[in-house]
């Protein structure tokens, strides 16, 4: 088998990319490293799944809420299904996975919500 | 095993003796003398010359490959530099692969094809690196189009026949490392900018005359 070689013009482009690393790639920010302390609260959250319906397809959205205090939480969407019954078992596989306390023992306090029924 | 060991001696002894008598003047007879084994039994591991030639130059091949893979290790001058001292290391280990350009040309086609290859490559990094140099400040921006393409060109045929010519000069291949690496300088020199030259002053020079 004849070796693989690089066309001339592709070479060229690959020479030009190792060239501009240099201007493109910079040394990062100390505050580059910021999300480890802004999401440190998230070691402390309980995790929900929640199974959507969307556009023809299930999909599985995690949300993590801080288990002291519900409101603060963010959701996110994990991928898509087309099936009900697939989506569910894999949520469930997702939150385990997810979840920093895998027995599922962090969970979030409805009266923590605050809410008033009257 | 063993098989893999005599090819091995038998290319090892092609080399030498293509450096010491050039491609043309070395015959079979004499890579078995070489060795010590009989002719018959070398053509059972390369049943002609061109065999050898050719299993030479793949060898030959993988190593340009490793030599050309080294661009832009260092974002600075120093990665020429160290490329250099490669491409000379090559030199000096097979000398007969530049002795001997047009025989290849000549009776081995295939060899020269693919040698062509890297030919092609190695031109347009060095061109690469004055549009890198360029970038960084180091080199003037080129004031006419194909300028740098001729200075490229330039400093190939002096990789490429640096050993020729030493052969002819000075009748050896001289061990010069630092004359070779500073003839190749010398071609960028005068398009360096006052940081390019402060640049290399202060990496270049000092590892020139260290060597």
């Amino acid at each position: 088998m004849d070796d693989f070689n690089l066309g001339s013009g592709a070479y060229d482009e690959l020479l030009n990319l190792l060239n501009n690393q240099h201007f493109t790639e910079k040394p990062g920010a100390a505050t580059d490293l910021e999300f480890l302390s802004d999401d440190w609260w998230l070691r402390d959250t309980a995790v929900v799944e929640n199974i959507v319906k969307r556009q023809g397809m299930w999909e599985i959205q995690l949300v993590f809420a801080h288990y002291r205090q519900p409101y603060k939480l963010i959701k996110r969407v994990i991928e898509r299904y087309p099936s009900k019954d697939k989506a569910e078992l894999n949520a469930r596989y997702m939150k385990r996975l997810a979840a920093k306390d895998q027995r599922g023992t962090l969970k979030v306090n409805l009266d923590d919500f605050r809410l008033c029924a009257s | 095993m063993a098989d893999l060991s005599t090819k091995q001696k038998i290319l090892n002894a092609s080399i030498q003796l293509f450096n010491e008598n050039g491609m043309a003047n070395v015959r079979l007879q004499q890579i078995a003398n070489e060795i010590g084994i009989s002719v018959g039994n070398l053509a059972y591991h390369y049943r002609n010359k061109e065999a050898i030639v050719e299993a030479i130059n793949e060898d030959l091949y993988e190593e340009s490959t490793t030599i050309l893979s080294s661009y832009r290790i260092f974002p600075n001058l120093i990665d020429f530099d160290h490329q250099l001292g490669k491409y000379y290391d090559f030199i000096q280990r097979y000398p007969f692969y530049f002795f001997d350009l047009i025989e290849i040309k000549r009776h081995y086609p295939e060899v020269h094809a693919k040698k062509q290859v890297h030919v092609a490559k190695m031109i347009q990094q060095i061109r690469k690196r004055f549009d890198f140099n360029v970038k960084r400040g180091l080199i003037q921006a080129e004031v006419r189009p194909e300028v740098y393409d001729g200075v490229a060109h330039t400093i190939w045929v002096l990789i490429t026949f640096w050993g020729p010519q030493s052969l002819l000069r000075e009748n050896q291949l001289q061990a010069s490392n630092c004359r070779f690496r500073k003839m190749v300088w010398n071609q960028m020199h005068p398009y360096f900018t006052p940081q390019g030259i402060t640049e290399y002053e202060q990496l270049i020079l000092p590892l020139l005359k260290k060597s």
